[in-house]
């Protein structure tokens, strides 16, 4: 009955989808005599040039080696010489092929489950059905150094808590001014030679990009968080990267109700993290920080968000 | 070239005839397959893409890659499977751009609003506006292999060779895809 019903669906969104695809207006087609052209423009570039690429590509090849052997040599000796080398697992951002080999799956598993947040679930594992994606709080006492406003801590009758929303609105009408968060700009990269990580400040948020390295150099996972880059780092011998994004919030987005930062992935399809599962850890400040939890291995990433 | 009916739908089948001419440096057949193709190829990279310039872009440098590549095409009857690798690699490309860019899937380039005039257009429009909605949720590889599969029918083990996936992963994802549609989708049949 239920595979039936399995069937029936499938057979009317096939039809659906035909129906679909032949509704879709298609752009007039560019003049085919422009494609010969550019084949003949890029065929002449190639042709002009392609000494020259030559004779460079060996030229630096040459001035590498001369500078690399000596330097390969000398690295090897000191790298095998220090007992701590083979823990040193930040060494992976910083492009060394020295990577986690493939242990056992379940090894890995273990080795890369955020420690400080049991609570923490993928996001991209959530039924993504029209509804915002979640940020889980990681319950960590986070460092509020620039809080001018107490956390009013609500001991109610009724023992809810404040929403963030509601304890921005009392920062704000206790006079709280805005503070901008501390970001930078600089793009980073961390290759560990089976992963390879490209984070982008973008202008209002953050791109992650992480690439099978391993293979083709295949897009495994990618997703955007509105803010700007405050740091990141590789953990478990470099099968964790953890991204950390802030953004301010203003007094009139606090008005509007509206200051959680969008977030998304793949899909095109951006959503709001959840108002109601952010962290205040301690104190108010108008400003978000998202903790993104990527494991390397299989491309999840989690985010959770805080008010500090 | 043939266009065949099936499920209700059209599939185009290309004369191996014109693939070959175009291998051996016919212009004008080639200038015949990039007419015929160009339809499903730029479908299939707004269903990848999400977005009209992006699916343009992609299916612009397919062809250009295409006509560089052609002489190199061992079977003409393979044109069609061939063209889509190329696009299939470009968009997978092209979709780390998605992310950098922030790009979204524009539910606009998919549905047509000018020819709305009877309740039964209207009704169809809405309908497809739904579905899209609905795809724009999933992810790219997903929308691939749902059009690939579906649309344009090729089996798991050709989708597999296209997308360079075990075939075993083509079969399980399409199926999450049907199970993430019907997550999607059902509730609103059901009403």
């Amino acid at each position: 009955m239920a595979k039936n019903e399995e069937e029936m669906f499938t057979e009317t969104l096939n039809q659906r989808l035909f129906n679909l695809d032949q509704s879709i207006p298609v752009p007039p087609m560019p003049d085919v005599s422009l494609l010969f052209e550019r084949l003949t423009e890029t065929g002449n570039k190639k042709n002009n040039i392609r000494l020259f690429p030559m004779l460079k590509t060996a030229a630096v090849a040459c001035i590498c080696l001369a500078v690399l052997i000596p330097m390969l040599k000398s690295g090897v000796g000191a790298r095998s010489a220090s007992p701590q080398a083979a823990e040193d697992a930040n060494m992976l951002a910083m492009g060394s092929p020295a990577s986690y080999d493939g242990g056992a799956e379940e090894e890995y598993a273990a080795d890369t489950a955020p420690r400080e947040s049991p609570e923490m679930a993928y996001q991209e594992a959530a039924p993504a059905a029209g509804e915002s994606a979640k940020a889980y709080g990681r319950g960590e006492s986070g460092d509020s150094a620039s809080v001018t406003c107490e956390t009013n801590a609500p001991e109610g009758e009724t023992g809810a808590a404040p929403s963030a929303l509601e304890l921005l609105a009392g920062y704000f009408a206790a006079g709280g001014k805005e503070v901008a968060a501390e970001t930078k700009d600089a793009e980073q990269v961390y290759d560990t030679g089976k992963r390879r990580v490209e984070i982008s400040p973008t202008g209002d948020s953050v791109s992650v990009l992480v690439y099978d390295s391993s293979g083709q150099a295949e897009l495994l996972s990618g997703f955007w968080v509105e803010g700007g880059y405050v740091s990141s780092d590789l953990s478990g011998d470099g099968r964790t990267c953890t991204v950390v994004v802030a953004k301010a919030v203003s007094a009139a987005e606090v008005e509007a109700g509206d200051f959680m930062p969008q977030t998304g992935d793949l899909s095109g399809y951006p959503r709001e993290l959840l108002a109601e599962s952010i962290t205040v850890p301690g104190a108010v400040v108008p400003r978000v920080t998202m903790t993104a939890v990527i494991d390397l291995y299989s491309g999840e990433y989690a985010i959770s968000a805080e008010l500090r | 070239m043939f266009v065949i009916a099936m499920n209700g739908g059209v599939v185009m089948i290309l004369d191996p005839g014109l693939a070959s001419k175009a291998r051996d440096g016919d212009r004008d057949a080639f200038a015949a397959l990039y007419e015929a193709c160009y339809p499903e190829l730029y479908r299939f990279a707004l269903y990848t893409l999400g977005n009209q310039e992006d699916a343009l872009d992609a299916v612009s440098d397919t062809f250009l890659e295409a006509l560089k590549g052609i002489s190199n095409l061992r079977e003409p009857a393979a044109f069609k499977g061939w063209i889509f690798r190329i696009l299939s690699v470009r968009c997978k490309r092209a979709v780390g751009g998605l992310i950098l860019r922030r790009n979204t899937f524009d539910l606009d380039d998919f549905v047509e609003t000018s020819d709305r005039g009877s309740a039964s257009l209207e009704d169809a429009a809405v309908d497809n506006a739904a579905l899209a909605k609905a795809i724009a949720k999933l992810q790219p590889e997903e929308r691939m292999i749902l059009v690939l599969n579906v649309l344009h029918g090729y089996t798991t083990k050709e989708i597999a060779e296209m997308l360079a996936k075990p075939q075993g992963t083509v079969s399980s994802k399409l199926h999450r895809t049907y199970g993430k549609l019907r997550e999607m989708l059902g509730g609103e049949e059901d009403g």
